[in-house]
């Protein structure tokens, strides 16, 4: 049983400022997801937790006890790396059986143990292979393994799928998943891609240079982004955003009009998700935005349509049916008003409900 | 004409090479007729009938074998120095980040190229100031020290392809710096670490000034000065100095083919592959 948590954590490198000010809390059993850009120091704030790297100013907590001088095996933790890190020179057998012969098990407790996580991970014909003969797939199932082993109470995982191919990822993210919720630990996952992080986690912490931006669960930051970053970070495809001013009683701008909305600023900007826009008129507060089709885009089971509003910006539009409709024609389309973000001029959320 | 032109470029580079491979091989081939011949004599005169009497006489003398043992025992001992050493400067010029590390690493490298032979005076006496002089344990030392800077720069360079996530996994799975070293680290540069131990080795095994300066007991000579006493003050006995040539070369003839295998490695590979 172990929560983790980060109070007050700062690092610098050199004078360079990776991580400021970082206060995070993962509770017990949860998969916790650090979801961010390069550079964003999500990494950065797995090695601290994982006690390879010492954070500059701030502590780290597990369980309540303070843990920023303990290395990463006082503190129980296992790492999978996004390369693999396998020991080339060892045989899968004995890559994973090498934390803990370091620790001096006995070799019954070894083999019982190897055979096990080998089982659990489909690796027993593999056992006697060098890493050089494995495929991606495998070589991150045996680095999952080499965690397993040891039977750790924190796992942390840096980016484990990126380095693998599109099939095989989703393959071992469900694998992941699964392995999880079996052994409920805490699960602390660093990733760049917010459908990795949307499908895993049970929380997802978004960071940007540095800094966190939000936490919650994957619907929470998807529905109710505190900011601009945020809001534009998660989604597939990107939300649009126009900006607009205000002009007496309401908001406008050459796409769209809003009205009865009050914000603080002469200038926001509007932010709607492609999904929230509709080819019908349903309700009378609908917006109408005027787009002209320029292209699109059919995966099947739904469509995207990439146009130009007036002003001409790229808008994108993400729709389930595959409609009828000829390129470099204009069309009108509405989104509800209440699908509709609003972000001030510093790109913090204002209409937070 | 053009592939008579090719052909007579062809063959001049082979009278080029063949006179060329002569050159080098005239010294093998006399060394080890002389060694088995019952004259001594300098040129390709007349090397008189078979025989394996200076052999004989070689390995008669004390000295000799002595000199064999010597030889063998300081230059092994020099190069473990300068292995043992290297593994673990090699692993902190590595791995860890300290103030002035770049200052030190830039004096490895100006060490290698640095003419030695300067400091022997010196050292000879300081030696006999704190007794090590005329030690073979004093000349396993300079012999080690001698071979550490550029021992240093090459297994450090091979220290540096390791990945740094393999030995963050280590350190996740609980190995101590020094566990890491020996379960990583050796293993990973091993093709290299052969090569050094045989370059080193070679090295220790051909230092003539070095024993000569700081040894003045004949029953601790290497070999490498012992040959020379075979060139007597008055006369020199060809045959003999021959066949104790010919045992000069074997230790090094033997290395060799032990590290073939990763003298191929460490020159086409040089890195470590996931």
């Amino acid at each position: 049983m172990v929560w983790v948590k980060l109070v007050n954590i700062n690092k610098k490198f050199s004078g360079t400022t990776v991580l400021k000010d970082m206060n995070l809390e993962v509770q017990d059993g949860e998969f916790f997801i650090l979801l961010g850009a390069s550079g964003s120091g999500k990494s950065t704030t797995l090695n601290i937790i994982a006690g390879l790297e010492k954070a500059t100013s701030g502590d780290v907590l597990f369980d309540d006890k303070i843990v920023n001088k303990l290395g990463p095996v006082q503190r129980g933790v296992a790492m999978v790396f996004q390369d693999y890190a396998l020991y080339p020179h060892l045989t899968v057998r004995n890559n994973i059986a090498f934390p803990l012969k370091m620790r001096k098990a006995s070799k019954e407790f070894i083999e019982k143990k190897v055979s096990e996580v080998s089982n659990v991970l489909g690796l027993e014909k593999y056992l006697d292979r060098y890493p050089r003969e494995l495929s991606g797939g495998q070589a991150q199932r045996v680095s999952l393994g080499r965690a397993l082993v040891r039977d750790p109470d924190v796992f942390l995982l840096d980016e484990p799928l990126s380095n693998l191919d599109a099939k095989i990822r989703s393959q071992i993210r469900v694998e992941l998943k699964l392995i999880q919720e079996n052994l409920g630990k805490t699960f602390i996952y660093v990733t760049h891609d917010q459908q990795e992080a949307m499908s895993l986690g049970d929380r997802i912490a978004i960071l940007r240079h540095g800094k966190l931006e939000q936490v919650g669960s994957p619907m929470e930051v998807y529905k109710d982004p505190v900011n601009q970053y945020v809001a534009a970070f998660l989604g597939e495809p990107e939300i649009n955003f126009f900006e607009l001013t205000k002009n007496s009683h309401m908001y406008s701008s050459e796409d769209l009009i809003l009205k009865g909305i009050e914000a603080g600023d002469s200038e926001i900007t509007a932010g709607i998700r492609p999904e929230s826009i509709k080819l019908k008129k349903e309700k009378d507060s609908d917006v109408e935005i005027k787009i002209k089709i320029q292209t699109f885009e059919s995966f099947g089971s739904y469509s995207v349509i990439i146009g130009k509003a007036r002003s001409g910006k790229e808008v994108r539009v993400r729709l389930a049916e595959i409609p009828e409709i000829k390129p470099s024609t204009e069309m009108a389309m509405y989104v509800p008003l209440d699908e509709i973000y609003l972000f001030g001029k510093d790109g913090e959320r204002i209409d937070k409900k | 004409m053009k592939t008579e032109d090719i052909k007579i470029t062809t063959i001049l580079a082979y009278i080029t090479l063949t006179f060329l491979a002569f050159l080098f091989i005239i010294p093998f081939v006399w060394v080890f007729v002389e060694g088995f011949a019952s004259v001594g004599n300098i040129g390709f005169g007349d090397f008189g009938t078979f025989t394996l009497s200076s052999y004989y006489a070689i390995f008669r003398s004390k000295y000799f074998v002595l000199s064999i043992e010597n030889g063998l025992i300081q230059s092994f001992g020099g190069t473990a120095v300068s292995i043992v050493l290297a593994i673990f400067a090699s692993y902190v010029f590595s791995r860890k980040r300290f103030p002035l590390r770049n200052a030190l690493i830039l004096t490895v490298l100006f060490f290698t190229g640095f003419p030695v032979f300067s400091l022997l005076i010196p050292m000879y006496v300081f030696y006999q100031n704190v007794n090590l002089y005329n030690t073979q344990i004093g000349v396993i030392l300079v012999l080690g020290v001698l071979n550490l800077p550029i021992t240093i720069w090459i297994m450090k360079n091979s220290f540096d392809q390791i990945p740094k996530s393999i030995e963050r996994a280590a350190m996740v799975d609980g190995a101590s710096p020094y566990q890491t070293i020996i379960h990583v680290f050796l293993p990973l540069a091993f093709p290299t670490i052969a090569v050094l131990i045989l370059l080193d080795f070679i090295t220790n095994w051909g230092n003539f000034y070095v024993p000569y300066i700081l040894l003045s007991s004949r029953h601790l000579f290497p070999i490498a000065v012992y040959i020379y006493t075979y060139f007597g003050a008055y006369s020199v006995k060809y045959n003999e100095l021959a066949a104790a040539s010919v045992i000069y070369m074997i230790p090094t003839l033997i290395l060799y083919i032990f590290a073939q295998k990763y003298l191929i490695k460490a020159f086409s590979v040089g890195g470590v592959k996931g």
